[in-house]
Parts: C-alpha cells; structure tokens; sequence
C-alpha cells in the first residue's frame, strides 16, 4: 500500500557468484515482493546495476571478469520478452539502463529477476551482481 | 504479442570472433520479435560491449568493428556504423535520432563486421543490445485525430457521440 500517490520505490536484489564453480549458464533467480494493493500498480522505469568483490564488498564494476545477462519477469511473462545483456551496463559511465517505456507491475504479480553468467567465473574473486531497479507505486487511474 | 502496451523491449545479440580474424569477416544474427499482426517494434537506440574471453572489456584494444541492421529486405540505417566507437563511449549507447521501424513479419538481422586490415589479436564477443519498445500500432481518428489502437475505436469520439 503506498503512502503516497506516486511513491518512489527502489527494489533490490544481489546475485552472488563463486570463483570457479560458477560455469556458463550458472543463474541466480530471486523474487521481489512490492506489496501493492489491488488498485495499485508499479512502474519500473530503469534499473542500475553494480558488481561486487563478494568478500569485501568493493565495488569493481569497471575490472570485474563477468559476462552476464538479465532477465526480468513479471507475473507469468518476462517483460522485456528476452534476457538483456547486462555487461555494458555495470561498464558504463553510470551503470543504469533506463526502459524505453515503464515495466508494468500489476497486483498479485511476482516480480522476478534472474542473473545468468555468460562466461564461467575464474578471475579469481567471488563476485556479487547488485541490481536496483528504480521505479513508483502509484494507484491505478481510471 | 505484447503484455503491456507499450512494452519495453531490450534485444540483444552476441557475436564471437576468434584470434587472427582477417578484415571483412562477418557474423550475422536474427532476433525474433515475436510481433503480431497489429502490433510494431521502435528501436530507440544501441548499445554494445566488447569483452574478451575471460569477460573482460577490452577498451581500446580489438575494437575496430562495425554493426549494420537488416529489417525486412532494407538496410535502416542505410550504411554500416561503427560498434567501437559506442563501445568506448562512456554511456556505451548511441541513440539514433528517429526510430527504427520494424513491422509484423519483418525479420531483424545485425551483422557485425571486423573493419581493422590488421588481423585481431584476440578473441573477443561483441554485445548488441536494442533499446526498443512493442506496441499496439495506433490509428489517427478521423473525427478528432487522437491516435488510438487499431480495432479499438476512438475513445473521445466515443464519449462524445
């Protein structure tokens, strides 16, 4: 239920990966609760995403030995229909990506995201996927 | 077929090139749309990553390639565009200044190019990715000229009669 119409929310979620025993097609799938009210919606307008060093937590996006795909699914269906490149996001200036249009959230929807490595993990760390995804609650007009 | 309308579409392609890959080698990808008949794909804009094989970027290095997209039986845009100037910009993304069109049952093909007379020194992927959205193509109403989906019938001509 928002407390206010539209509420700013940021969801989100880590996918952690082992050195070494993370081969190609290893994927990481994890569930967000919104906690909307039947006549509300949410809209998810970019998502930023980081990678970690998962042992001291330090942010080593731009060097980081990871190539990965994202996958965003909404209630039954993935929304974008296919996985999307995650790896020029984490290198680019700002690490987000914005929609070309909001992805819809509707009430009663699960909201899923999946982060799948291309490439087998063997540089030598332990790496954490950290994705936000930026968005609003907002109640449903008619 | 859309879930939403509009519906943000991200589509992207990888294409691998190994060590002492000579000028003019090429590799070509289909993406499918899945669209339906009322339905039409915008591409917005492009963005790509070169990686080598452990899934490092590579920079400035084996990045002189070239990206050109097929729809239907056209060339759009008309000529190839370099993919390693995008990949060395700092929002690696390149941002055409109208959309690309893609209507029911045209196939979507990006041919990325080795462009350098110089053999490449690595393996590398390329990462195309399309910033798109689906949707539902909207008619003008002929009453009012407020666009709405095909099949759906004006809704202010509607209200109004």
């Amino acid at each position: 239920m928002v407390n206010q119409d539209p509420q700013p929310d940021i969801f989100e979620t880590t996918a952690a990966f082992t050195n070494g025993a993370s081969p190609v097609g290893t994927s990481v799938t994890n569930t967000i609760f919104t906690h909307q009210g039947h006549n509300e919606e949410v809209r998810i307008y970019a998502l930023s995403v980081q990678v970690l060093n998962n042992t001291t937590k330090v942010d080593i996006s731009t060097t980081a030995e990871i190539d990965f795909q994202i996958t965003l699914i909404a209630g039954p269906n993935e929304v974008p229909s296919n996985p999307f490149d995650g790896s020029w996001i984490v290198r680019s200036g700002e690490g987000v990506m914005a929609f070309t249009c909001p992805v819809l959230i509707k009430f009663k929807q699960p909201l899923r995201v999946r982060v799948e490595v291309m490439e087998a993990v063997v540089g030598g760390t332990d790496l954490e996927v950290k994705i936000q995804l930026i968005g609003e609650t907002g109640v449903i007009k008619v | 077929m859309a879930n939403q309308n509009p519906q943000p579409e991200v589509y992207t392609t990888r294409h691998n090139f190994a060590t002492a890959t000579t000028q003019g080698t090429t590799d070509t990808q289909t993406i499918f749309t899945n669209q339906s008949t009322n339905e039409e794909v915008r591409i917005y804009s492009v963005s790509v990553s070169i990686l080598d094989s452990g899934g490092v970027d590579t920079g400035v290095d084996t990045n002189d390639f070239s990206i050109q997209t097929q729809i239907g039986n056209g060339w759009v845009p008309f000529t190839k565009y370099d993919a390693g100037l995008i990949h060395q910009k700092n929002d690696k993304t390149l941002t055409f200044a109208t959309p690309m069109l893609i209507l029911f049952q045209q196939p979507l093909s990006v041919t990325v190019a080795w462009e350098n007379s110089q053999t490449s020194d690595a393996e590398v992927t390329v990462i195309v990715s399309f910033h798109a959205e689906l949707s539902l193509q909207p008619v003008a109403c002929k009453e009012c000229g407020t666009m709405y989906p095909v099949n759906s019938g004006c809704p202010i001509c509607r209200r109004v009669v």
